[in-house]
């Protein structure tokens, strides 16, 4: 049994166009997904060019092997194995995935003065703590934050796109949650005392 | 589960209640106002995750625009257009039938072999889904180009085997007026004339439920060691073979999902509106039935199987309860074939159907082994 395959489901009405050989739809996927693509993609590896690299490779291939290409219920689902897969065929990267304890330094992600200036004050406040906070944690939590929280994938999901079990990626979620809450020390204490304040 | 959910962390840690969050949806509004109206002081604490989910959310966005102000994606496009022109022109040759290619080889292969032996034996009743079903006008096709793909296999008794050899869902009709839509790469055995006490069907993959109540005579689908007790509701079950898992889901009423085993202490776990359980590999469930993933509860809509007919000649309405049951009417073509009906058949099971037209036309039919048999004169 593959992943891919717990998966299939109802076709994903613009894998099956583009499975039969629509460029249009082809290139509606890319749209569709290339952003959140390079997102996690950056969130398992800092490196913009592996990463890239990786993602047209992936895309290239999806073209090329198109009519060979199962049905899939979660095209997004599928991207996101396939590109942490190609991530992976990297030893480097395997490497500085799975030795690094703490990101370094986050080139990619710094905020230009101007966004920073667009966003409302108060809001700015919690919302660059946690930014920070996330920043910090090793990037295997990063990886769990980004495909529960910003992509909404189920542990199921998880398990299937990075390869564990489902205990795994439940006891991986709670360990990067414990840790951001680490990080967020006396954001979320305060936040605590107000609830216990409202009990 | 739900019901232990206390603090901020429990509920932030819930994949259902972070999805929720995302993107909410009725199945998540009618969960969590219920898990409200059950923890009313709780109120303050999910108001609270909410917004730290949100808080979350908002910093992996704000990931995503500073790269998105890169203008990576375009630049990126390029080189991709650039990697699949290297590429030989594509050739014309049109895409095979799903159905008889690629993945769904294996399926088809095995079946093949399983009625390869009694091959010969096999009164071969094989009906193209494709004309079974043309009256579906309204039914939404998602890739008009494929072809319908359900194969029904009739042994000399009268058990069937739908088989959907597709890609997309098909329709199966029961005589009890119970509908299923098949999934693709499935197959669905059982008596065709539901003639026990219990009605029971087997399942192979996937496929959403729509049963017709019937206190008397409770519905069961069997699928790989798990028996699904049916209450008179619509679900849906996936148990792929290539899967470990199998998933129930139920959309509106109640189900029972329990062991084959009736004598060990395996609970049985019921299942309301709206909610779903996983069972792994062993038989164990993942857990108490959770707010169920609302895509397996969606494209659940049936092709629109009118009955309806005016002025139709009898053996058109004989020739398409035979097709959507796949039972064989035996009737005199030359006595009945003056009679013209104008009859509303629409939400009635095949016996009711069958009184219904036989009262309309002073004939009467019995059931014999497999077979429908019309008796009476006709129209003169």
């Amino acid at each position: 049994m593959t992943d891919e395959e717990l998966y299939l489901y109802v076709p994903d009405p613009l894998w099956e166009r583009f499975k039969n050989g629509d460029r249009h739809a082809f290139a509606q996927l890319y749209n569709d997904h290339v952003d959140n693509l390079l997102l996690y993609g950056m969130k398992v590896i800092q490196k913009q060019q592996i990463v890239e690299d990786a993602i047209q490779d992936l895309f290239v291939e999806l073209w090329r092997s198109r009519e060979n290409l199962q049905s899939v219920r979660s095209v997004s689902f599928y991207l996101v194995k396939s590109l942490r897969y190609k991530l992976f065929r990297h030893e480097k990267t395997r490497m500085e995935y799975f030795m690094e304890d703490v990101p370094a330094h986050h080139p990619v992600l710094q905020d230009s003065a101007i966004e920073i200036k667009i966003l409302k004050e108060e809001e700015l406040l919690n919302q660059q703590k946690v930014r920070r906070a996330i920043q910090r944690l090793p990037r295997r939590q990063q990886e769990v934050i980004n495909l529960r929280f910003y992509q909404g994938f189920t542990n199921d999901q998880i398990a299937g796109i990075m390869d564990i079990n489902y205990q795994s990626a439940g006891n991986l979620i709670h360990k990067a949650i414990l840790a951001l809450r680490k990080q967020l020390g006396y954001a979320l204490l305060y936040l605590f005392f107000c609830i216990l304040l409202l009990f | 589960m739900a019901n232990r959910l206390s603090g901020i962390e429990e509920l932030f840690e819930n994949e259902d209640f972070v999805r929720w969050v995302l993107k909410p949806d009725e199945a998540g509004d009618l969960f969590w106002e219920a898990w409200l109206r059950q923890y009313p002081e709780k109120a303050g604490i999910l108001e609270k995750a909410k917004e730290w989910v949100l808080l979350v959310y908002g910093s992996e966005k704000q990931d995503g625009e500073t790269l998105k102000n890169k203008n990576i994606a375009p630049r990126l496009w390029e080189r991709i257009k650039t990697g699949i022109d290297d590429e030989m022109p594509p050739s014309r040759v049109i895409p095979l039938h799903p159905g008889s290619f690629s993945s769904q080889r294996p399926l088809r292969k095995k079946l093949l072999l399983y009625y390869g032996v009694a091959a010969a034996a096999i009164a071969g009743l094989i009906l193209a889904g494709g004309w079974l079903f043309q009256g579906g006008a309204s039914y939404k096709n998602e890739t008009p180009k494929q072809a319908a793909a359900l194969v029904v296999h009739a042994s000399g008794n009268s058990n069937l085997e739908c088989v959907n050899t597709g890609a997309l869902p098909q329709p199966v009709y029961l005589v009890d007026g119970t509908r299923i839509l098949l999934g693709g790469n499935s197959s669905l055995r059982y008596e065709k004339f539901l003639n026990k006490d219990r009605r029971e069907v087997i399942l192979e993959g996937e496929a959403f439920f729509d049963v017709v109540k019937d206190a008397v005579r409770p519905f069961y689908v069997h699928t790989r060691g798990l028996v699904t007790r049916v209450l008179g509701t619509s679900f849906r079950i996936i148990a792929r073979k290539e899967d470990e898992k199998i998933t129930v889901a139920v959309k509106t009423g109640k189900v029972g999902v329990r062991t084959e085993q009736p004598d060990t202490k395996d609970q049985e776990y019921i299942l309301q509106a709206n909610q779903e359980v996983v069972f792994n590999q062993h038989l164990q469930a993942a857990g108490r039935p959770v707010v169920a993933d609302s895509e397996l509860l969606q494209k659940t809509d049936l092709p629109d199987n009118s009955f309806s007919f005016s002025d139709a000649p009898v053996g058109t309405i004989l020739n398409k309860l035979s097709q959507t049951y796949s039972v064989t009417i035996v009737y005199d073509k030359q006595s009945f074939s003056k009679c013209q009906v104008t009859v509303s058949l629409d939400a009635l099971s095949l016996t009711e159907k069958l009184d219904l037209l036989c009262k309309i036309l002073g004939v009467r039919y019995r059931i014999e082994d497999d077979k429908v048999y019309m008796e009476g004169k006709g129209c003169q």
